[in-house]
């Protein structure tokens, strides 16, 4: 099949692009050049998904969306031809040109049952598969079987795929190693094995133990019962033992009860009954002799008291007020002095006051001058107004005053300051001249770099034009530089233009590096030759080589000989010797034919030195006459270069130093003309500034003109720029400064004249409120007496002592009120105290009053006491009298309840029934304790009665019995102690046969089922990996075979064809294991010998030849490169394009390049019949394709 | 009435099959014979059943450990307890058990003779259960003929360990045919020894319960015992009673769509998922097959470990248990075309055309079996042949391997081929 239009529609950077590939009739090998990022390894992806569809996630939806991507092709394959389109699909990505879906299996006849897998491997090939092939053949150490299989599978790095296979295969089982996943796995199954087996409890051992356990029980039942007797024997001994003592004590009581004899029955609370009415009588005893005792003392303090006297029968109230009053009296005679001397002081002071107001000195009529409060408010209200009054007055006039001073003053000053000046043309021409200080920086800077680049090109001129040349130089500087002076008219030529020079020295390079190629390859072809003739005589050396045309002469001669033989039977002249020299003929011919045939690698390699010797003959001819050539050029361009440089002032070397001359040359040209051009702006500004300076001196004269002589401003003329400068500036100032001072002035005449109408007003406002306030204040202090205007001062000092002197005058009638009611109460007091002391206490009718007051009443305080006592005392001797009676009453009642008891207890008194009760309590406590003892007995008896007990007791000697019980207290410790060993020997069995339940058998036996798993499954993976490894090497083994003779004699040729015949061809090794590529001088070497670049050819060789072998019936698709020769030199690479020339008669060959070497040495290398050329752009809606090579 | 019918029950018989992996439920497969037979146990109590019979392989034959036998005799205790009578007969399996013959068990289990059929009638209950145990472990002729007649007015069943007339995968022990145990008279035949649950006929009933618990991949799907209701002669209702505790079960995932491992493995995980779900997250035993053209068949091919990593990861994950992940078949083929591949003249076609070849050849399958000596002679011997028993040298596992050497090798050297 073959491609015979290919449109990339859209897809990739590709729009309706289309490419010719219809072009050789068969095959055809398309070169197809696009620089890079031209898109070209983009097209060789197109013809991937053209025939085999677009990948789920291809790269070159980047220009176009994934849905839109288009390729379309017309195909051929035989007389067939198929037209159609390819789409981005999931599904129906083949399509027609309507866009109808269209079946794959349209396209499968075409395409040879080659799928994209294939495609890949056999029929795309660029340079990193080719030095992935070569590291793959180095990997593999040229085993020839893998490199025949890489080869025949594309590349595939068989050596990598078996390495791996090797890796994982050792990684899971060695024979002899323990570490491998499969070996661990056996010996953890082994040990999982042992394990399970080791935890299985068997049958039998459960039954035996078992057996044991029940056997275990029968003894502890025995000694159950054992230990149970031997304790009732036990329990007999203690009863006897314990009962003994009781036994005997039981006999004890009886004996007393019968010693006792009768005893009468007593009550059984007698004792209690006694005792109490003893306590009780003994009680009432006491209490009456206490009662007794008590009558008699009060009796006692009743006579004591004094008799009762008659003031006690006084009212207690008259008391009580009599020593209220006492204290009253004794207070008001301590106050009386008091306030007799506060009336006194009052009526001093209100006599000074009338002095201080200048008032007659009596107290009586001062009562005239007192003021009424609204009066005094008033009066004071007054004298507050006044000072407002006055003050705003007096002010007003006084600022009235100071204003129209300064108003005054003001306006001479303005009159001072004389006419107003316009400043603005003096501003003006001021600003421009200091606008100059930037073209005086210029001015300087220009003049520095003149100077610079006048001493530059001084410097240049120098290094320009030097020794022999030197006289011409400044000719020749003036002829070059027409706008200064000119000189003399014997100037030098101008050099020749630096392209001229460029273009000269490339071409010299040119001359020189191809009169070295041809030096160097003179000398390889020398070499070349020498290592021909060194192989021939090598071989010649081994002995004769037969040659084809040895053979062809030999079988000539043969030839000949029958001929003769012939001739000479039919002339019968047939002799024995001429059938002997054919014979010899024969043989001859026979034997070179038959060395041919056995020597054919050494006359093929004699055959190929000698071609190889004469190809570097005729190729050391050609190089003799190219440099014979080259020679002769050399000197056509010396004759035309001195020619260019004739009548130039230098002096004539290399086209390299004479390109630095000329650019020097060129540098010094450009100084110069800086020079001139820094000349001219320095001239422009000076004009520019003096203009300035004329138009600033004007202004400042008409200033100094409008001024008059003003201090500081001197005659304009012949003054300096800066002083000028200075001048004006200063002008400037004082003509602004007069300005600023007038409307100062202005202002403030303007705000004075405003402050002189303010006060005036304010002076006529205030006088009618004054006139007012004077009439009131008159009529206010009329009553003071002060004569017609009294100072606001003297009335309010006035009116403050008014004031006092009212205060003083309210205080004396209330403390002459108070001495005449502290007087009047006195008298009160001895009139109501006179009768009661003549009546009760005459005798202290000499003491005061106050003091007899007192006195009466402590008398009558006692007399009330004493009342009180003997009424107390007889109330109490009432009670006790009563009390007495009463206690005498119980103690005859309890006498009776004696004289019952003793009835009852038929005792005749007290001490009697006491003895009477101590026998009924002892014989009454024996009886008790016989029933205790009893019951005891019977409880220790274990259901003996007690005469049985009694018997028993007394039938045993107790020594005996403790000898026996110590006897069977021994023999039960023993038998608890076996029966204790038993019930853990029950114990431990019994546990014991808890083992036999738990699961660890089970468990473990699940655990060796896991390692069995794990083993299977590592056997499994082990084994696939084995015997994939062991099937890949024998059918690599067997390719190797099959394909070895073919494919590796096409190889060999075909890498010779592309070494260059460096290499002679392929030769497989030792053991036919690896393979040898072997030298032009026949020295063979394995494939890590050979360089990088040899190893691409040898693989390219292998490629190639199982591509020929693949596609030999004719059956193929086109096969496509993609700069796979990008590594190749110019002749390997010209080789290469010859190979695949001869195999695109058959196959067509798609060539995507981005080296344009490569057009050319393919048109050197490829018939015309099957090579066309194409060049790739990815223009958007351009055709792509160029012009075939005709 | 209420009668539960169950049969091999292979108490503490190993899971089969699964290695053991770092996060494998180790813990959760631990007495899943046991915990099955448990479940049996609480079905006859809760379901309140007059009657438990069993028909036969309680263990496994070569069993000895004896503490499997307690358990049993423990669990038949508790039926005691709640005052359930079993019947049993000895199957294949018993029939040389060490335990069997030294284990003592409750009164209410009544074990029929293994000398000749028997009958056990349960006049309170309205039952006769005719039947023989096993006297060895194979029993080649025909037990049937010798079981008595139906008991007159008494429910009539009939307990029997056969394959009947074959089975796949099972010994052709005690054979009979459908028609002689329907023939025989009697209203129910409770059939032991075939694992997989089987109703062979109605009215008569004639029924495979299937075994307990499933203990390896080919007794998928869920297991348990039957549970019979009876109305005086007649059969209410035959209902199957899920008693397992791990499900067995394949889960074939189809990755046709995957392009790569990561969509493969979301494809398994949502197959993991239901199949969880569908199994009422028991914890799965589970053999994930990917089948399907897959476009990243040569990822799954040579990133396998990997990817079996990932998937029991995955198994750990879904459901309350997880999924114990026994194994990780690849079935899937290549997007590329195998026989056009094979009629590549090119090396690679003649690899492929040689592993066709040597499939074909029995001869050379039996030399490539040879040059395995070396490995055989270092694996148990238990363990060389896989879990049908068949031996790895075999020709037929061999032609098998072949497969999957094939389906290893082609992608790893296509790959690399379109990895340039």
């Amino acid at each position: 099949m073959r491609l015979l239009r290919f449109g990339l529609h859209a897809y990739g950077p590709f729009n309706e692009t289309e490419l010719d590939l219809s072009g050789p009739a068969r095959g055809g090998l398309h070169v197809i050049f696009g620089l890079n990022e031209a898109g070209k390894s983009t097209a060789l992806r197109a013809v991937s998904a053209l025939l085999f569809g677009m990948g789920e996630r291809t790269v070159d939806a980047h220009s176009h969306p994934a849905r839109d991507l288009k390729l379309q092709a017309l195909v051929e394959e035989g007389a067939r031809q198929l037209t159609f389109v390819r789409r981005k699909r999931r599904k129906d990505s083949l399509r027609t040109l309507a866009d109808e879906p269209l079946s794959e299996a349209e396209l499968a006849p075409f395409l040879h049952g080659v799928d994209a897998a294939v495609f890949h491997s056999l029929f795309g090939l660029d340079h990193e598969r080719l030095k992935l092939g070569g590291q793959a053949l180095l990997n593999g150490q040229g085993d020839i079987g893998e490199s025949l299989f890489d080869a025949g599978t594309g590349g595939a790095g068989i050596h990598a795929v078996l390495s791996d296979l090797e890796r994982e295969s050792d990684a899971l089982f060695k024979v002899r190693a323990a570490k491998p996943s499969l070996n661990a796995a056996v010996t953890e199954f082994k040990a999982a094995k042992k394990k399970s087996r080791d935890e299985v409890r068997l049958p039998e051992k459960y039954l035996e133990q078992l057996g044991a356990v029940e056997r275990a029980k029968v003894r502890r039942r025995e000694l159950a019962l054992e230990r149970a007797q031997l304790g009732r024997q036990q329990e007999r001994i203690d009863r006897i033992l314990a009962t003994q003592p009781g036994v005997l004590r039981r006999q004890q009581c009886k004996n007393d009860l019968a010693k006792l004899g009768n005893v009468p029955h007593l009550p059984e609370d007698v004792t209690t009954e006694r005792r109490e009415a003893q306590q009780l009588l003994s009680e009432c005893a006491r209490d009456i002799e206490r009662s007794e005792r008590e009558i008699q003392r009060r009796r006692h303090e009743l006579a004591e008291l004094p008799p009762e006297t008659e003031i006690v029968e006084l009212a207690k109230q008259t008391f009580d007020e009599l020593r209220d009053k006492v204290g009253i009296h004794r207070k008001a005679a301590r106050d009386l002095p008091n306030v007799r001397g506060q009336i006194k002081q009052a009526e001093t002071d209100a006599l000074r006051i009338l002095v201080r107001m200048g008032k007659p000195a009596d107290l009586d009529a001062a009562e005239a001058l007192r003021l009424d409060t609204a009066r005094i408010a008033k009066i004071r209200r007054l004298a507050r107004e006044r000072g407002v009054l006055f003050q705003r007055q007096q002010s007003a006039g006084e600022r009235l005053e100071h204003a129209e001073q300064e108003l005054l003053e003001k306006r001479r000053a303005l009159e001072a300051l004389g006419p107003k000046l316009d400043p603005l043309g003096l501003q003006a021409a001021l600003r421009e001249v200091r606008g100059l200080g930037a073209i005086e920086q210029r001015l300087s800077e220009l003049r520095q770099a003149l100077a610079s680049e006048q001493q530059r090109s001084d410097e240049l001129r120098r290094r320009v034009f030097t020794g022999a040349v030197a006289s011409a130089a400044k000719a020749a500087t003036l002829r070059l530089f027409p706008d200064l002076p000119a000189a003399s008219p014997d100037a030098g030529a101008l050099p020749p233009e630096l392209e001229v020079i460029e273009a000269s020295l490339v071409e010299l390079e040119a001359l020189d590096a191809a009169r070295a190629q041809v030096e160097v390859e003179l000398a390889r072809a020398e070499r070349e030759q020498a290592e021909a003739e060194r192989h021939m005589h090598t071989i010649e050396r081994q002995g004769g080589v037969p040659s084809e045309r040895e053979l062809a002469e030999s079988r000539d001669r043969r030839g000949v000989g029958f001929s003769e033989l012939l001739q000479a039977s039919r002339d019968g002249t047939l002799s024995h010797a001429g059938i002997a020299d054919y014979e010899t003929l024969v043989r001859a011919a026979d034997e070179v034919a038959d060395r041919l045939r056995r020597e054919a690698t050494r006359v093929a390699e004699l055959a190929q030195w000698t071609v190889m010797f004469e190809h570097w003959q005729t190729r050391k001819g050609e190089l003799a006459r190219e440099r014979s050539a080259a020679q002769k050029a050399r000197s056509v361009f010396d004759r035309r270069w001195r020619g260019a440089w004739q009548g130039v002032p230098a002096e004539l070397r290399s086209p390299r130093e004479m390109l630095a001359w000329r650019r020097r040359f060129d540098e010094l040209e450009a100084a110069n003309a800086s020079v001139a051009r820094l000349e001219r702006e320095q001239a422009e500004l000076a004009s520019e500034r003096a203009a300035c300076l004329r138009r600033l001196k004007q202004e400042l004269a008409g200033a100094v003109e409008g001024r008059g002589a003003v201090e500081g401003w001197g005659a304009v003329e012949g003054v300096s720029a800066s002083a000028l400068v200075e001048m004006a500036t200063a002008a400037l100032h004082a003509i602004e400064q007069a300005e600023l001072q007038r409307r100062t002035l202005s202002l403030e005449v303007q705000q004075l004249v405003t402050s002189v109408e303010r006060e005036t007003q304010t002076l006529r406002v205030s006088a009618p409120p004054l006139a007012v306030w004077q009439e009131a204040w008159a009529e206010a202090v009329l009553p003071l007496g002060l004569g017609s205007e009294p100072g606001t001062d003297e009335v309010l000092a006035l009116l403050d002592d008014s004031v006092e002197l009212a205060r003083k005058l309210d205080e004396l009638p209330h403390n002459r009120r108070r001495v005449a009611g502290m007087e009047r109460d006195a008298r009160a007091f001895e009139a109501a105290l006179a009768p009661l002391v003549a009546r009760y206490a005459p005798e202290l009718e000499r003491l005061p009053v106050d003091e007899a007051a007192e006195r009466l009443a402590e008398r009558y305080q006692t007399a009330v006491q004493e009342r009180q006592t003997r009424s107390r005392l007889s109330a109490e001797l009432d009670e006790r009298t009563a009390e007495l009676a009463n206690q005498r009453q119980r103690q005859a009642q309890l006498l009776a309840r004696v004289r019952a008891l003793l009835e009852r207890s038929q005792a005749t008194d007290l001490n009697e029934l006491e003895r009477l009760e101590g026998q009924w309590r002892a014989a009454r406590e024996l009886a008790t304790r016989l029933h205790e003892l009893e019951d005891q007995l019977i409880a220790q008896g274990g259901g003996l009665s007690l005469e049985q007990m009694v018997s028993e007791a007394t039938a045993s000697e107790p020594a005996a019995l403790r000898v026996e019980r110590e006897e069977l207290r021994s023999r039960l410790e023993e038998t608890e102690k076996a029966a204790h060993e038993v019930a853990i020997e029950i114990d431990r069995l019994e546990r014991g046969l808890e083992y036999y339940t738990d699961e660890t058998a089970a468990h473990a036996a699940q655990q060796q089922e896991q390692r069995a798993a794990q083993v299977r499954e590592l056997l499994e993976r082990y084994l696939r990996v084995r015997l994939g490894r062991t099937l890949l090497e024998r059918e690599i083994g067997r390719y190797r075979e099959r394909h070895q003779g073919p494919v590796l004699s096409r190889a060999s040729e075909l890498f010779q064809r592309l070494t260059l015949a460096r290499y002679r061809g392929l030769r497989v090794g030792q053991e036919e294991r690896t393979l040898g590529c072997v030298r032009a001088d026949g020295d063979e070497v394995g494939v890590a010998q050979l360089s990088e670049g040899t190893q691409y050819q040898l693989y390219l060789a292998l490629r190639l030849a199982t591509l020929e072998h693949y596609v030999k019936d004719g059956a193929s698709i086109p096969l496509v490169f993609d700069d796979a020769l990008i590594h190749f030199d110019d002749d390997r690479a010209a080789a290469a394009f010859g190979v695949l020339g001869e195999l695109a008669d058959r196959v067509q060959i798609l060539y995507f390049t981005h080296l344009s070497r490569d057009l050319r040495l393919s048109e050197q290398a490829v018939s015309p019949a099957v090579l066309r050329h194409h060049r790739l752009a990815a223009t958007r809606g351009a055709s792509s394709e160029i012009g075939a090579r005709p | 009435m209420r009668l539960v019918h169950a049969a091999d029950l292979h108490i503490d018989s190993p899971l089969l099959g699964l290695e053991r992996y770092e996060g494998a439920p180790v813990d959760q497969i631990r007495r899943a014979t046991r915990r099955a037979t448990e479940n049996l146990v609480e079905l006859c109590i809760d379901e309140r059943a007059e009657l438990l019979v069993l028909a036969g392989d309680l263990y496994d034959d070569d069993w000895r450990d004896y503490s499997t036998g307690l358990f049993f005799a423990a669990q038949m205790a508790r039926l005691k307890d709640a005052g359930i009578r079993v019947v049993w007969i000895r199957g294949n399996h018993d029939a040389a058990s060490k335990i069997t013959r030294h284990l003592r068990l409750s009164d209410n289990v009544r074990e029929l003779s293994t000398k000749r059929a028997e009958s056990v009638v349960y006049e309170d209950i309205g039952v006769a259960v005719h039947g023989m145990g096993y006297p060895s472990p194979s029993v080649d002729g025909s037990l049937v003929e010798g079981y008595p007649a139906p008991c007159s007015g008494l429910f009539n069943v009939g307990l029997l360990h056969t394959a009947v007339d074959g089975r796949p995968g099972h010994a052709r022990y005690a054979p009979c045919s459908v028609s002689q145990l329907v023939n025989k008279g009697y209203e129910y035949w409770a059939l032991g020894h075939v694992h997989t649950r089987e109703v062979l006929h109605q009215d008569p009933w004639v029924v495979f319960p299937g075994n307990l618990q499933g203990r390896h991949m080919r007794e998928t799907g869920p297991k348990g015992a039957t549970l019979i209701h009876t109305e005086g002669l007649k059969v209410v209702s035959v209902e199957h009673r899920v008693l397992d505790v791990v499900r067995w079960i394949k889960v074939p995932v189809d990755v046709t769509a995957a392009r790569d491992l990561d969509q493969v493995l979301s494809a398994v995980e949502g197959a993991l998922s239901q199949a969880t779900q569908a199994a009422d997250d028991r914890l799965l035993a589970v053999r994930v097959e990917l089948t399907g053209t897959a476009p990243c068949h040569a990822a799954i091919v040579t990133e396998h470990d990997q990817l079996l990593a990932e998937v029991r990861r995955l198994g750990l994950e879904v459901g309350a248990l997880g999924a114990w992940v026994e194994r990780l078949f690849v079935r899937t083929s290549a997007a590329y075309d195998r026989s056009a591949l094979a009629l590549r003249e090119d090396a690679l076609g003649a690899l492929l055309a040689a592993f066709q070849a040597l499939r074909d050849d029995p001869q050379s399958l039996a030399e490539l079996g040879e040059s395995l000596a070396e490995v055989r002679q270092k694996i148990p011997q238990e363990l060389w042949h896989d879990a049908d028993g068949v031996a790895y040298d075999s020709p037929e596992l061999l032609r098998e391997l072949l497969d999957d050497v094939e389906a290893m090798i082609v992608p790893r050297i296509v790959s690399s081929e379109e990895g340039r």
